[in-house]
């Protein structure tokens, strides 16, 4: 039980997760949980309690208990206790401080990934405003590497997300196209399917793996089917480039998804066989996906979603994407709660260790629109993402939503001199498609081949 | 570029990267070239055209009235109305749970008709039309489609239950209503979250016996009618198809798998006097 008398009134708060449920700035998903504050002093109250709450609270107090929680137990494995002792009695307000100092350099910023754990550093984000997130994510630097350099400094990749409604394999061909064009598709080429059917899926991998042979371009592909069916590709020898899997932070929302950490290392396991590199997985995650799941455990989805970067970290991904904004406004409810979002799993995922990316979108019944998505982008941009999605004009035509385009990046890389990956860079100029800008009448050289196949 | 005027640079910059017929491979939002590195005014007011019609499907209102009337005058049914616990369109999109129950006054109504209309009860097919995320979706298919269904339940000798109409309801909402009817098979004719592409896209949800806390699993959906998407005629015949196996194998949801064939159907017509 925790309590604070402001202004002459008491609040009180259950537990732990209560307290951070109620500290966490309001969200629609929260109160359809019954877990949000019931005003902003009370939400304010919890923030206070919350700041002098020492560090080494978490190590003795779980949101969920490890006994019932598979994600809880890999919390306590992965938490390094050698380097959490010389902070284990600082508290959240004193980490905030120290994020923010100019003492703390990027090279501390990485030593602290496993002293610290994800509910720790939810309940920091709890009390930083934006340009907090902002500031201590850009000081961050996560860099993983495939056929490209993802998470550079000075560097934004793209998804380059051509999905179509049927898997037309020319249509989805023509998007590709398209967004090579607009110098899109580093951080991966990744088609979300609309077909289940295992060999359909296999034939995409390996026409993706074609363009790539036949425009002879470093970039690494991914069609987004559960981990099992790309373990099966695998096996079969298709030449499956990344695993991908959509993760939540309890064990019961993973289950949800048909997955299980047995099953994420199952894949974890067969591509270090195939000698797939250091980084070879791509995870997908975003807030509400738990309660939508019924798997919440009376825990903020904010929270929950910091533990899904325990389940992620575990396997060196070479991407990890919040999709801020597709789960509707039953969750996040307007641009100013998607925004808040996106700036949290930023700094969340990037001061855990994640190659963090952002699918900076919306649904139509969400009270959001570009304008919301361009102000989101931008200040990702200055939080140093890794990686947006890149989508033929913003309208993804097979999965319904709204999310950035191939122009969006080009918008962001020009403001803020931002680069694409290194390898890319070199053939997008070899290419003459990219030069620090678009380069007018560009003469993608393989461009006729890849039309007629 | 010196020698061209500033009119025709900014042609040129907006004609490049345009490759010929490219866009005719895909709907996908392509070939729409450049200015600088943004889109082009164009394409921009093109988007937020489509993107208002979006909205303005979830913001539009369900016509009940009329679509009751719409109803009536086309079939020989029977119509009522049922609301869920929602008050505003607010408190639809947020809470998800409150679409999904009946409000204790539409249940009272609802089982007084039923217990001065017993023939109401325990009928084969029960059909709730709700007006979901596109109201649009209902007012533009949901009457022509009922008019495809019809026929082909009386084809089949199925006997239909009288039609409810609901708006800002969740697809387990239909249960709730059918704990009162009691129809072996209750269909929902929904509207779809609206996309760029089609505002008005209906799905139906059907389940065999449902309970009032049925789940996903137990359910099936056809979706993407509209006018670019699956036919009324199509739909009505998938669902025909569909229910009857339902009926045969006594299970809707996941075990029933999609096997439907217009040839499959036209067989299950020609003998379909011991069906049900």
């Amino acid at each position: 039980m925790y309590q604070i008398t402001l202004k002459n009134k008491k609040y009180k708060f259950n537990d732990l997760k209560d307290l951070m449920a109620k500290a966490t700035p309001l969200r629609s998903g929260d109160v359809l949980a019954g877990v949000a504050a019931e005003s902003l002093s009370q939400m304010v109250g919890a923030q206070m309690i919350l700041a002098d709450l020492p560090l080494n609270v978490f190590t003795r107090q779980f949101v969920i208990d490890p006994e019932i929680d598979e994600i809880s137990r890999l919390i306590v494995k992965q938490h390094d206790l050698a380097k959490f002792a010389p902070i284990s009695s600082m508290c959240i307000s004193e980490l905030r401080d120290y994020l923010l100092s100019y003492e703390c350099s990027p090279q501390n910023l990485i030593d602290l990934r496993y002293a610290l754990t994800p509910e720790m550093v939810a309940a920091v984000s709890k009390i930083m405003r934006n340009q907090d997130l902002i500031a201590v994510a850009a000081k961050c630097e996560v860099v993983t590497k495939f056929r490209t350099t993802i998470g550079l400094k000075g560097r934004l990749s793209t998804r380059l997300q051509p999905n179509h409604t049927t898997d037309d394999k020319a249509g989805i061909a023509a998007s590709i196209i398209e967004g090579l064009l607009y110098a899109s598709g580093d951080a991966v080429i990744g088609i979300n399917p609309a077909t289940d059917d295992i060999n359909q899926l296999g034939s995409l991998v390996s026409m993706l793996d074609g363009i790539r042979q036949s425009i002879n371009a470093p970039i690494q592909s991914c069609v987004l089917t559960h981990i099992s069916n790309s373990i099966i590709l695998a096996k079969r020898n298709i030449p499956v480039d990344l695993f991908f899997q959509s993760i939540g932070g309890t064990e019961g929302v993973n289950s949800s998804f048909g997955v299980s950490l047995e099953v994420l290392q199952e894949a974890f396991e067969l591509g270090k066989e195939l000698n797939r590199g250091q980084n070879y997985m791509y995870f997908e995650t975003g807030q509400g996906s738990a309660l939508s799941a019924n798997a919440n455990h009376g825990v903020d989805q904010q929270t929950i979603e910091a533990r899904a970067y325990a389940v992620a970290r575990e396997y060196n991904p070479l991407l990890v994407n919040t999709v801020v904004g597709f789960i509707g406004p039953e969750y996040l409810y307007n641009g100013k709660q998607i925004i808040r979002a996106g700036l949290e799993d930023q700094f969340c995922g990037k001061l855990l260790g994640l190659p963090m990316g952002c699918d900076v979108c919306y649904t139509n019944h969400a009270d959001a629109d570009q304008n919301d998505m361009d102000n989101l982008l931008t200040l990702l941009g200055v939080a140093g993402c890794s990686f947006i999605m890149g989508i033929p004009g913003s309208d993804d035509i097979m999965l319904n939503y709204q999310s950035t385009s191939f122009h969006d990046a080009i918008y962001l890389r020009n403001l803020l001199g931002l680069r694409p990956a290194p390898e890319f860079e070199s053939w997008l100029k070899q290419q003459q498609i990219w030069d620090g800008k678009l380069i007018n009448k560009t003469q993608f050289a393989q461009l006729n081949y890849l039309l007629q196949a | 570029m010196k020698n061209l005027s500033i009119k025709e640079q900014h042609i040129t910059q907006q004609n490049d990267r345009v490759v010929p017929n490219l866009n005719k491979f895909t709907n996908a939002r392509i070939a729409i070239g450049h200015s600088g590195g943004h889109t082009r005014t164009k394409n921009w007011l093109d988007f937020q055209l489509d993107f208002a019609a979006a909205k303005d499907a979830v913001y539009n209102e369900l016509n009940i009235a009329k679509l009751m009337e719409d109803i009536r005058q086309t079939t020989d049914r029977n119509v009522y109305q049922a609301h869920s616990l929602v008050a505003t369109l607010d408190q639809f999109l947020t809470r998800p749970d409150l679409g999904r129950q009946i409000s204790n006054d539409s249940r009272e109504k609802l089982i007084q008709l039923c217990t001065k209309n017993p023939e109401f009860i325990a009928q084969d097919i029960l059909i709730v039309i709700s007006s979901g995320l596109s109201s649009l979706a209902i007012e533009n298919h949901a009457v022509a489609l009922v008019n495809e269904l019809l026929p082909l339940f009386t084809k089949m000798n199925w006997s239909v239950a009288p039609i409810i109409i609901s708006k800002q309801t969740r697809v387990a909402f239909a249960d709730k209503v059918n704990d009162i009817f009691k129809a072996k098979l209750v269909i929902n004719l929904i509207g779809e979250r609206p996309g760029l592409s089609s505002n008005d896209s209906m799905s139906i949800y059907f389940t065999y016996k449902s309970k009032i806390n049925s789940t996903d699993e137990q359910r099936n959906c056809i979706s993407n009618i509209h006018r670019n998407g699956l036919s009324y005629t199509q739909a009505a015949q998938k669902l025909t198809y569909l229910a009857y196996r339902a009926f045969e194998l006594g299970y809707s949801g996941v075990q029933l798998k999609d096997d439907f064939s217009s040839t499959a159907l036209q067989q299950i017509l020609l003998g379909v006097d011991h069906v049900s």
